[in-house]
């Protein structure tokens, strides 16, 4: 029976979660919102996580009703992310780390996501559409490393998202894409946008700064119009890319994950592309699709038990950390 | 003009050192480990080293730059801080300092 606690704040999301056998005992999470117009920057969001993380443990803790000394691992996230946000994180969690006397493991976010995403939907041996503000990726399991099929080759389709909605000014609460896909359910004209998919890749700097224009200059269309547009288009290129390692690997699973993963929109057009294969879609809620402390707690605990610890020396952090650098010593499957 | 030559403030190296005493050697050695590890980011000038003297915890600052040397101090306090809030918080009431085997 393994406890473990995981701490997560890579982006504007800081979350603890604590795990017990498998079953989350508590989840919380504080979300750093700026003003419409204005994206999160690294010192004000390691700011707001220095502010909050200690409360949020107190607030962890008692909802769990866990005593520390019941947790056998401490789990922080090593990367990727934003550099001091991920700092203060770390050097908390290694802090509690020896005043409880516990071993502490550094995870790699992305696999969090996927390992999360794996215990709750129960998705045997799906492809991965890992989608959020910083990471676009679709990504197959084999011989122990989560290969990356395809990615963006410049901005995460969450990226895309959030700074559209900056431009319209949009409130960043609860998140930008959450208002950009209410938004687009009252759209009307579909406006034609650049479509960028080369080959399993994509890229999203163009269809951004083409819609950019149109949105200071508006001409005929409304605001719901762009922003349905501007989904209908990014998630088709999802779909189409995740369709293609489908073929590749004779896949009958999807599951989608990370914080874009939380739009009914592109949950509805993977699900239509799978109907047409007979394939099933995977997807969870808010709670577990957008950054948490949980799936740092899982995903450790997995690396835990089978004995893939972090010495000392590197429990530091990185901005840039592969989905394919982690051996996935876990998992028994080919 | 050049601006550079007359900024009197800039004749490097500058530096800065900080002496933080904790209430026992054990805890200061908890705030030693956990802030040792990460390095100062890339593109700074500025080198941080930190030791142990007793209950002490010594940091030491040098830099190219007076104004990277504010930021390196800076965050360092900031990190200082949380870790002694962590330590107010959540130390065991019989906290001794365990020999980890995976720390060097």
């Amino acid at each position: 029976m393994v406890v473990s606690i995981g701490f997560e704040g890579s982006a504007n999301k800081l979350g603890i979660g604590i795990i017990r056998d498998g079953i989350v005992l508590a989840n919380p999470r504080r979300t750093f919102i700026t003003p419409p117009g204005e994206g999160f920057k690294p010192v004000d969001t390691a700011n707001h996580h220095q502010l909050n993380i200690v409360l949020l443990l107190k607030e962890a803790l008692d909802e769990a009703k866990i005593d520390p000394q019941e947790i056998d691992v401490v789990c922080y996230t090593k990367g990727p992310g934003l550099g001091s946000p991920l700092v203060s994180v770390a050097v908390f969690a290694r802090t509690v780390s020896q005043l409880w006397g516990k071993p502490i493991i550094g995870v790699n976010h992305c696999i969090g996501h996927i390992e999360m995403a794996r215990l709750i939907t129960g998705a045997q041996n799906p492809i991965v559409l890992y989608v959020s503000g910083g990471n676009t990726q679709i990504i197959a399991y084999s011989q122990k490393r989560y290969r990356i099929f395809g990615e963006t080759v410049d901005i995460a389709v969450g990226n895309c998202l959030d700074r559209f909605a900056r431009l319209l000014k949009l409130s960043n609460h609860p998140s930008p894409g959450h208002n950009i896909e209410q938004l687009a359910k009252n759209g009307k004209i579909y406006v034609p946008l650049p479509y960028v998919v080369k080959g399993m890749d994509m890229s999203f700097s163009g269809v951004l700064t083409y819609i950019e224009e149109f949105a200071t200059t508006l001409q005929e269309y409304t605001v719901e119009d762009l922003c349905f547009s501007l989904q209908e288009t990014v998630f088709a290129m999802l779909v189409e890319t995740t369709e293609r390692a489908m073929a590749h690997c004779g896949a009958q699973e999807v599951l989608i994950c990370g914080g874009v993963g939380c739009n009914i929109r592109l949950q509805e057009m993977m699900s239509e592309m799978c109907k047409e294969r007979g394939a099933k879609v995977f997807a969870t809620d808010e709670r577990f699709c957008i950054d948490n402390g949980a799936m740092i707690a899982h995903a450790g605990a997995e690396m835990f038990r089978v004995g893939v610890l972090t010495s000392w020396e590197d429990t530091f952090c990185t901005q840039r950390y592969r989905t394919d650098e982690v051996e996935v010593k876990w998992r028994n499957d080919i | 003009m050049d601006i550079s030559s007359k900024d009197s403030l800039n004749c490097s190296p500058v530096s800065a050192e900080l002496h933080i005493p904790f209430p026992s050697a054990h805890l200061a050695t908890v705030a030693y480990n956990s802030l040792r590890v990460d390095k100062e980011p890339k593109r700074s000038t500025t080198t941080k080293v930190l030791s142990l003297e007793a209950n002490i915890l010594k940091a030491s600052f040098t830099s190219g730059d007076t104004r990277q040397l504010r930021t390196a101090v800076n965050s360092f306090l900031d990190l200082l801080i949380l870790v002694s809030k962590a330590i107010d918080e959540f130390t065991p009431p019989d906290f001794i300092i365990k020999e980890c085997p995976l720390m060097i």
